[in-house]
């Protein structure tokens, strides 16, 4: 059901113990220690390191404008090469799009075309989802897919050359939650987790996740964002309590309303609450917004932290440490209904 | 230990679970994405007179069949041709084309859509009379597998254009669709059909989406005013002839408006009756020049109407009408009815006065009235009488395909943009399948085509008109494609706070 947020209990942050296969009998029983002290080490929560706030001033100035070749459908950071700076990903309806730090702006450094396979009944307006996905030992690989095809791609970047290393068949909302659209309509079916609903009435617009951050003691924290139907959000927060932590709260869920399908959520000034940044539930053609949400122990703010309108519609927003500084830097993209000009704006 | 942690870890979470109720953003800013539901009551250009593709003559015939129906391909509202049914734009070798379908195609009464269909209907707009013409370079079509192969006869760049027109949508074993439930692909499924009006609801298996309208009531009116009325009043969504019936009234919703372009032909053609007069070429040009073109940039409702003596419209490059043109050429009209007089008794001096012509016209398209009474002053110019005589589309659709009437006002759309095209539906559309079909196949090219037109006259172009659309503020996502046909598909409602 919507809002029915199955956000997972946040990762555990130790690293897996190697298992290579083979080895014999003495292989065998290295793999089955492994996995038994990987058990055990994902439930055990290492000393809590609280963030240290730094000053964030939201402010809106414009830092690129781009011809993507078609519309833009999604966008998603992480770092795609190692150099611990992110990438910018667009997702567009024929495209993916690797963007960097150039001037004082973004530029593409490498696109791929999505797979050519056809949909059979697809949306009337064109979704589509992408994401970065991180794996141990493994360079970090671009996972996507638009209405506009048969089926998803994933892809990893190398050099400046994007290979597609692999297909996806449902759309990728976070690195491990994915869902498939009611066929021929423009949003997902069931619950992000998962649920099977056969009513086509029945779905969320998207979901969006969150677990490289920590609250305010230090504790790992995951969130999950949900954006229903009617344009709530429902945002669910899942933190790594210590066994013994009683002031520590696991699960709470937050609800905003009047949100649009573009949004992000991040710990942008590193004080431990997560900011919901969103984009407006009006009509598509509409003129948006970017708001900023707090996101604290007591519920959501009051007020938002930060508002600004644009003359466009608010297609993506994202978060990433694009230059390496370790702060990150939020984007928006705005553009006119079915351009393929986007402005890309900085807001923080 | 693990499962010991674990267990705490979930005890602790159920005991701790808390939620929260955030604020409303402050303002209805935004942009989601478009909702499903809700119905839709709009008019179209006038009453429709068919249901069957290839048989599409009017701007309301091509709106019923594009909704009911579904092509190989769309053009898009930025003019790109895009695979609809198709999987992909031709692959084209030499002299084959071959188009790979989408998989799980079906039609709306869930029987598969396959191969078999698609050639089944080519081969019938191949062999019928009235769309024949455009696929003239196409002289075979088979089925491969999931795909179809067109073997053509010259190379041909606008294939997939051509297979966007409503004259190539898909049947079901390339049948006349039945006209009390045709069974298509298109989004609308077709549930009834009254005096007025025809009733359409939603089709959530087309392959381009399930529309966002559940119901849709698409009405024509005989009546001037009755459209812009219904919609004043509330009654409709959207109104093609004036929001309101009186200037300075206000209707009952916010409204908005949007103009296509001006693509849509509006011309004289010919009939039989008369069949001595009518056919001769000088005649056609003394009416030709005794017309006053300047005025019919006045016809309608507020719409653009450019008037024009070519059927390619300015709009798609088309030449645009000269000052001199705008205005009767009395004296070239005069010389022109001498000649004719020269062939046809009945027009002789001492004659003509005793000749009485009918102009009809369609009773639901009212604008067609008052074209047709400038055409009566022309006639009257040149010392011809002529009647006007307004009947349902059906009849003049039946009349004129007949040959049995004498002038009658006709409609055009431009669904393919290149002049070849445009000058062989002309033809076409005046019966003169020889000539469209060289057109068609690109054996007339070049400034050619202007002067086998004007030798031949097979209609005479009146204007070009735009549609304009009054909609309520609440009804969105409108737009016009190239022919000046709404994308009724993409409408949806969205409540003004």
């Amino acid at each position: 059901m919507p809002g029915d947020v199955a956000a997972s209990r946040p990762p555990s942050p130790f690293v897996p113990t190697p298992a290579p296969d083979g080895g014999g009998g003495p292989g065998a029983l290295w793999r089955v220690v492994a996995e038994a002290f990987d058990a055990a080490s994902a439930e055990r929560e290492p000393p809590p390191r609280p963030p240290v706030p730094v000053p964030v001033k939201w402010k809106a100035r414009r830092v690129a404008s781009l011809d993507l070749g078609a519309p833009l459908l999604a966008l998603a950071a992480g770092d795609l090469d190692g150099d611990n700076q992110a990438e910018v990903v667009a997702l567009t309806e024929r495209h993916v799009v690797v963007l960097r730090p150039a001037a004082r702006g973004l530029a593409e450094v490498a696109r791929a075309a999505l797979p050519s396979d056809p949909a059979s009944i697809r949306p009337r307006d064109a979704v589509g989802t992408v994401v970065i996905a991180h794996a141990a030992g493994a360079p970090s690989e671009i996972r996507a897919r638009a209405s506009t095809r048969g089926r998803g791609g994933r892809w990893v970047l190398e050099g400046k050359t994007l290979r597609e290393v692999g297909s996806v068949l449902a759309f990728p909302l976070c690195a491990d939650v994915a869902a498939d659209l009611v066929p021929g309509r423009n949003y997902f079916a069931g619950g992000p987790g998962g649920a099977d609903v056969k009513d086509p009435s029945i779905g969320f617009y998207t979901a969006r996740c969150r677990d490289d951050v920590v609250d305010r003691a230090g504790r790992a924290l995951r969130a999950q964002a949900t954006v229903e139907l009617g344009g709530g959000v429902t945002v669910a927060l899942e933190t790594r309590c210590a066994a013994r932590d009683a002031s520590c709260t696991p699960h709470r869920e937050l609800r905003v309303e009047g949100v649009g399908v573009a949004l992000e959520l991040d710990d942008v000034d590193h004080d431990g609450t997560i900011e919901l940044i969103t984009s407006g539930a009006g009509a598509p053609g509409d003129a948006d917004a970017v708001v900023v949400w707090n996101l604290g122990e007591g519920g959501v703010g009051k007020k938002p932290v930060f508002r600004r309108g644009f003359s466009g519609g608010v297609v993506g927003l994202v978060s990433g440490d694009v230059d390496g500084d370790g702060d990150r830097e939020v984007f928006a993209a705005v553009r006119l209904m079915g351009a393929r000009k986007v402005d890309i704006w900085l807001l923080d | 230990m693990a499962a010991r942690l674990s267990g705490a870890a979930v005890v602790c979470a159920v005991c701790a679970l808390g939620s929260f109720v955030g604020p409303r953003p402050p303002a209805a800013l935004g942009e989601s994405r478009p909702r499903y539901g809700g119905g839709a009551v709009g008019t179209l250009l006038g009453e429709p007179t068919t249901i069957d593709p290839v048989a599409v003559r009017s701007h309301a015939d091509a709106a019923v069949v594009g909704l009911l129906f579904e092509t190989l391909y769309e053009v898009g509202s930025d003019g790109v041709v895009y695979p609809q049914l198709a999987a992909a734009l031709p692959e084209i070798e030499q002299d084959r084309a071959r188009i790979a379908l989408r998989p799980g195609l079906h039609f709306q009464d869930g029987s598969s859509l396959t191969a078999v269909d698609v050639v089944a209907t080519l081969a019938r707009v191949r062999a019928s009379q009235a769309a024949g013409w455009l696929l003239v370079s196409v002289t075979d079509v088979t089925v491969d597998g999931d795909a179809v192969v067109l073997t053509l006869s010259s190379p041909r760049k606008d294939l997939a254009r051509l297979l966007a027109t409503p004259w190539t949508a898909i049947t079901p074993r390339g049948l006349a669709p039945k006209k009390d439930g045709p069974v298509g692909a298109g989004p609308f499924r077709f549930t009834g059909r009254k005096k007025d009006r025809l009733e359409l609801e939603f089709w959530e298996g087309h392959t381009a989406g399930r529309p966002y309208l559940d119901k849709l009531t698409l009405r024509w009116f005989d009546a001037a005013d009755d459209e812009a009325q219904l919609y004043e009043t509330g009654g409709a969504h959207w109104s093609l002839r004036g929001a309101t019936r009186f200037a300075g009234g206000s209707p009952k919703h916010p409204t908005t408006e949007l103009e296509s372009p001006a693509t849509l032909l509006v011309f004289v053609g010919f009939g039989q009756a008369h069949a001595d007069v009518l056919a001769d070429l000088d005649f056609r040009v003394a009416l030709d020049r005794a017309l006053a073109r300047g005025g019919l940039a006045t016809v309608g409702t507020g719409e653009r109407a450019v008037p024009a003596a070519d059927p390619v419209p300015v709009d798609l490059g088309g030449p645009a009408l000269s000052a001199a043109a705008a205005d009767p050429r009395l004296a070239e009209a005069e010389t022109a009815l001498a000649r004719a007089a020269g062939r046809v008794r009945s027009l002789k001096k001492d004659r003509i006065g005793a000749l009485v012509l009918e102009i009809l016209v369609a009773d639901s398209r009212p604008d067609d009235r008052e074209v047709a009474s400038r055409v009566v002053r022309a006639l009257d110019k040149l010392g011809a009488r002529a009647t006007i005589t307004a009947v349902s589309a059906g009849d003049l659709a039946r009349r004129v395909s007949s040959g049995a009437c004498d002038l009658y006002i006709g409609q055009a759309s431009a669904e393919l943009a290149t002049p070849a095209m445009i000058y062989a539906q002309a033809f076409a559309f005046a019966g003169d399948r020889a000539s469209a079909d060289k057109l068609a196949g690109g054996a007339i090219t070049g400034v050619h085509m202007r002067e086998t037109f004007a030798a031949r006259l097979p209609i005479i172009p009146l204007y070009h008109r735009a549609v304009r659309l009054h909609h309520r503020a609440d009804l969105r996502g409108a737009w016009f494609d190239g022919s000046a046909r709404l994308g009724v598909a993409e409408l949806f409602v969205w409540p003004s706070r």
